[in-house]
């Protein structure tokens, strides 16, 4: 039976979770372990981040395919987790700007948002629905502030780390981040 | 459920639920000789021409050795002569300033095992960077400085800037000297380079001393090491640590004091508890190794006043400034710029920003520079538009001169506002 992966586990992605270190022929082996344990998870990540399971899915392909020809240049196995969900929010952040580009050459923005949503909405309900659809809204990295600290629960250091800013700039990204979301949710009521 | 932050993580946790255990489709990996995984339409989503590739490795490498040549020798054989002060404007504004640009996301990192201290510096990044001197009367850029790695963090003393320069998981320290009005000359500094994760960089008015914070949390003797300082002549350094009382806290913002001795950092007690911020002096001339050895500034203010960002303190130590979230809880329309004496605490308004409607205004970022006495100040200001096209939100930013009581804002240095400044 697959572990049961929580936020938590995502956000932690410690030495324990991670897969032990392998011999150069074990690579395959070792990165489908730390699929079949983390999959879920990052494929929650993107679902989060990006309202589509499909795309969800592929993002997390690619990032586990992009780890697979990286394994052995990894300063050590137990930061492949870390790498891999960066690379998921990489992934998620180039669909939604590909998605914006595509929205915005086809004209047809609303209207495939509206449908977005409808479906989001089905699944998760209005109320939550509402605050996801406030969170894609909101620019790349002040998204992605939002999601690494209140859904992955991490510290601002981590987020710091995880992003490659400053605590500072965490702090600031997210506070602009939460009276921006703040906002819109009132505007869209 | 109460708060926006409720709200959003029930709302995160209710898209993640959608994804039931064991739904995982099967893993594909990479056929050996093909780069590309199929997507769902059955075609390589991402082949990359070997030719390609071979072009942007050569490009890298030819800018790499760009970036070598630029700085002859790149570490300084003996200690190079004091830097001339860069000019100020008539108004006593730093006539130049760095400016970097935030880089973007990076894979990694990972907490090292256990057994190791804190989390390493992260695994992939930028080959080389480069650097802007930006001329503060005109936002034209003066000057570049180009850096062999991933610039950790940048800092300025009256003469010269600086940069950590992270390559091959070593920071390493830089000093960036304006020739004249549009050149550059860059040399690496005799510091030994660290492992560290760093925080925070500040040099020292004179320019002959970096002190940086790191983000090492755990320490094997109960002890943590948070901050160093060093000189830029000889490389010799000091280290302080953190009581293992104290080692959840880290240290934020830092800035040397004019007597070029003191150092004043933000402290927050523990990253689980925002709140728990105060300002902290420490005289890097008196003996010792205890970070917490110093004092806190202005205790009583901090614990009354919800500051959005790091405070400051002048460099004559004698005003704290900081901006204050005037929206969230008193629903005001704007935030704050406060003053306060660090000698009674006596509060002083400096700025309000104005009202924008649902998009709100604000300023959020620490004072990007401060004047000696605390009279005059530079901060970032945001004020947020939508973006009709497709549902976003975006900010235009910009640099705020507070100074005598008035707001000046300077539209030339906009492009800067959201990047990495340093003034000296």
């Amino acid at each position: 039976m697959e572990p049961k992966l929580t936020a938590d586990d995502i956000r932690r992605g410690d030495a324990a979770a991670g897969p032990p270190r392998p011999r150069a022929c074990d690579t395959e082996t070792s990165v489908t372990a730390l699929y079949q344990a983390h999959a879920v998870g990052l494929i929650r990540l993107a679902v989060v981040m990006l309202g589509d399971r499909a795309g969800a899915e592929d993002v997390v392909q690619e990032a586990f395919a992009g780890l697979y020809r990286r394994w052995n240049h990894l300063s050590g196995p137990d930061r492949a987790l870390g790498y891999v969900r960066a690379s998921v929010l990489n992934g998620c952040r180039s669909r939604l700007r590909a998605r914006v580009r595509d929205e915005r050459l086809a004209a047809a923005s609303p209207a495939t948002l509206a449908a977005a949503s409808a479906e989001e909405m089905v699944l998760v309900g209005e109320e939550h629905a509402e605050v996801l659809a406030a969170l894609r809204r909101l620019p790349d990295r002040q998204r992605e502030a939002l999601v690494l600290r209140y859904f992955l629960d991490m510290s601002e250091p981590e987020i710091a780390a995880s992003m490659g800013i400053g605590q500072g700039t965490v702090k600031s990204t997210t506070s602009r981040a939460l009276a921006a979301l703040g906002r819109l949710l009132e505007e869209s009521r | 459920m109460n708060t926006l932050e409720d709200r959003l993580r029930a709302a995160t946790r209710a898209a993640a639920a959608t994804v039931a255990e064991g739904s995982a489709p099967p893993l594909t990996l990479p056929q050996p000789g093909r780069r590309g995984l199929p997507g769902r339409n059955g075609r390589p989503r991402w082949i990359v021409p070997l030719t390609a590739a071979a072009a942007v490795m050569a490009l890298i490498a030819a800018s790499i050795f760009v970036a070598h040549a630029a700085m002859p020798g790149t570490r300084r054989p003996a200690p190079a002569p004091p830097a001339a002060p860069l000019p100020r404007l008539a108004d006593g504004l730093p006539a130049y300033f760095l400016e970097s640009s935030i880089s973007d996301l990076v894979p990694g990192p990972e907490p090292r095992p256990a057994g190791e201290s804190g989390s390493p510096i992260p695994v992939r990044l930028p080959s080389h960077e480069t650097l802007r001197v930006v001329a503060t009367a005109t936002g034209k850029v003066a000057a570049t400085a180009t850096l062999p790695g991933y610039v950790a963090a940048i800092a300025a003393s009256r003469g010269a800037f600086f940069a950590a320069v992270v390559r091959d998981n070593l920071a390493r320290f830089y000093e960036i000297r304006l020739n004249g009005s549009t050149a550059t000359a860059v040399s690496e500094l005799p510091i030994r380079p660290d492992t560290a994760p760093l925080a925070f960089l500040a040099a020292s008015p004179d320019g002959t001393k970096l002190a940086y914070s790191t983000q090492v949390v755990h320490g094997a003797s109960g002890k943590v090491q948070n901050l160093v300082v060093a000189s830029t002549a000889r490389g010799g350094q000091r280290e302080w640590l953190t009581p293992a009382q104290d080692s959840q806290g880290s240290i934020g913002l830092m800035n040397w004091l004019a007597d070029g001795r003191t150092l004043a950092f933000d402290w927050t007690a523990s990253p689980e508890t925002p709140d728990a911020f105060s300002l902290r002096l420490l005289d890097t001339a008196a003996p010792g190794t205890d970070l917490m050895r110093g004092r806190a500034v202005l205790p009583s203010v901090y614990q009354a006043r919800p500051f959005n960002e790091f405070p400051t303190l002048s460099p004559n130590g004698q005003v704290v400034v900081g901006t204050a979230n005037g929206s969230a809880a008193s629903r005001a329309p704007g935030d704050s710029v406060l003053a306060f004496s660090a000698a009674t605490g006596e509060e002083t308004v400096l700025y309000r920003a104005a009202p924008n409607g649902p998009n709100g205004t604000g300023c959020y970022s620490p004072p990007v520079w401060i004047s000696r006495t605390g009279g005059a100040v530079l901060v970032t200001c945001f004020r947020g538009h939508e973006f009709k096209t497709v549902p976003h939100m975006r900010y235009v930013v910009n640099v705020v001169l507070i100074r005598h009581g008035q707001a000046t804002v300077l539209p030339w240095l906009d492009d800067t506002a959201e990047g990495v400044t340093a003034f000296p």
